[in-house]
């Protein structure tokens, strides 16, 4: 019973240094490049396989790359990073009071204050 | 334990209620500091009240009865009492773990960026937004250095001079420590729910007073105001695309863009000295309505040795 939840288990941590592979070059690259640069006796159909999961997960596009196909990160590292920053804001649903934010939240009423402001000198 | 013992409730509810206008009619630097500094000792004093009202539960001790004899504190009240006082004391707790917990996760994002050594962060992220974040640590053991984090998003939606004004503003938040009277402030309404439009208005002059920092580093009123505006509606016309088709209720609150851009509207006001004498004023009543009923507590405590 053990045996393919640890399987699974694995192949997560395989996907993950694949796309951490992907993400440290800024190029596509080709599956035995990718072969290359993990390393640890991978075999070549496992990258295969590996690949084709990440890309039905919509985390890596094929790409014409040196007349061959590569592979490249649909989500940069930068983008990653700005998604943790999201969910790490959206934890605390007080974060608009702990935090210094430049502005926050507007009404409809608020936004055409707003408007008005930059328009024209009236004032507000 | 005679009426004065209540006293800093007293006081608390004037704070709440008086405390907000008045601090608007200072300047954001005086308004807020004050307003800080009055509502952390209005919690101070109800939490010290509420403990000492608490311990009256003694003469209901068998053996302490006798000895101490009766206080003229209903039980009732000494119940109530206790409660609010753990009541108050987990708040505050939750409080300082959520503060330390969003800038640890803040923080930990921040240290993966490879960044230059700038103390501005740009995230990969179309979203209007921007706010700064206190270092972590203490200044001899620095373990994260403040940072004010912009997304690219930000960045588009404003001019050079609108991007300087934005950063000028996140600047005076870092220098001038406003994440200490807004903890103050946080901290306060947490033991004492009667404060929360106090801590609220704290929020509002720390934005407004490093609104009128950029004002002085940039040179124009107008400017910075044009900034916050142009952010605002970048941010709100991104939040309404994201939200096309779907119910998404916004949340609002009480940091006051629009009051921020219209007092940038108008000529910079000028400090206030009544802020500071009533601030003054309720500070003596609640340290002296305190020291009284402590006076007694230790009379109690005599009696029992």
């Amino acid at each position: 019973m053990d045996a393919p939840r640890h399987e699974r288990r694995a192949a997560g941590a395989l996907e993950s240094e694949v796309l951490a592979v992907l993400r440290s070059v800024d190029h596509p690259l080709k599956p035995s490049e990718i072969q290359s640069a993990v390393g640890r006796d991978l075999a070549y159909n496992t990258v295969h396989t590996i690949l084709t999961r990440l890309q039905q997960k919509g985390d890596v596009a094929r790409v014409p790359y040196g007349g061959r196909i590569g592979y490249a990160p649909v989500k940069s590292a930068a983008q990653v990073a700005a998604e943790r920053m999201r969910e790490a804001l959206q934890s605390s649903d007080k974060h608009d009071e702990i935090l210094q934010r430049f502005i926050t939240a507007l009404s409809p009423d608020e936004e055409d204050a707003l408007r008005a402001a930059l328009d024209g000198d009236r004032r507000l | 334990m005679n009426i004065t013992v209540y006293l800093p409730f007293v006081a608390s509810v004037l704070i709440g209620l008086a405390g907000p206008i008045v601090a608007r009619r200072a300047t954001p630097a005086v308004g807020a500091t004050t307003l800080a500094a009055i509502v952390a000792i209005g919690a101070i004093g109800t939490l010290w009240a509420t403990a000492l009202l608490a311990t009256t539960f003694i003469d209901d001790v068998p053996f302490l009865a006798r000895a101490v004899g009766p206080i003229p504190v209903p039980d009732s009240v000494a119940l109530v009492a206790l409660a609010a006082l753990v009541m108050a004391l987990v708040r505050m707790g939750s409080v300082l773990r959520r503060r330390r917990r969003l800038y640890r996760r803040i923080h930990d994002v921040i240290a993966d960026l490879e960044t230059v050594d700038s103390d501005v962060v740009v995230l990969a992220d179309a979203r209007p937004d921007a706010f700064a974040v206190p270092g972590r640590g203490t200044a001899r053991r620095r373990r994260n250095e403040p940072r004010i984090v912009l997304t690219e998003g930000m960045l588009a939606a404003l001019d050079n001079p609108q991007k300087s004004a934005l950063l000028a503003h996140e600047r005076a938040h870092l220098r001038d420590g406003h994440h200490r009277l807004r903890a103050a402030a946080d901290l306060a309404a947490a033991a004492n729910p009667l404060l929360i439009p106090a801590r609220n208005t704290v929020g509002f002059l720390c934005e407004r007073w490093a609104d009128e920092r950029a004002v002085a580093d940039v040179g124009s009123r107008r400017l910075v105001a044009n900034a916050i505006a142009t952010a605002a509606l970048a941010q709100a016309a991104d939040a309404r695309a994201a939200a096309a088709g779907r119910q998404v209720a916004l949340g609002f609150n009480h940091l006051g863009t629009v009051d921020r851009v219209a007092a940038l509207h108008r000529p910079p006001a000028s400090a206030l000295r009544a802020a500071t004498f009533l601030a003054l004023v309720a500070g003596v009543c609640i340290l002296a309505a305190d020291v009284n009923a402590t006076g007694e507590l230790l009379e109690i405590v005599r009696r029992l040795i």
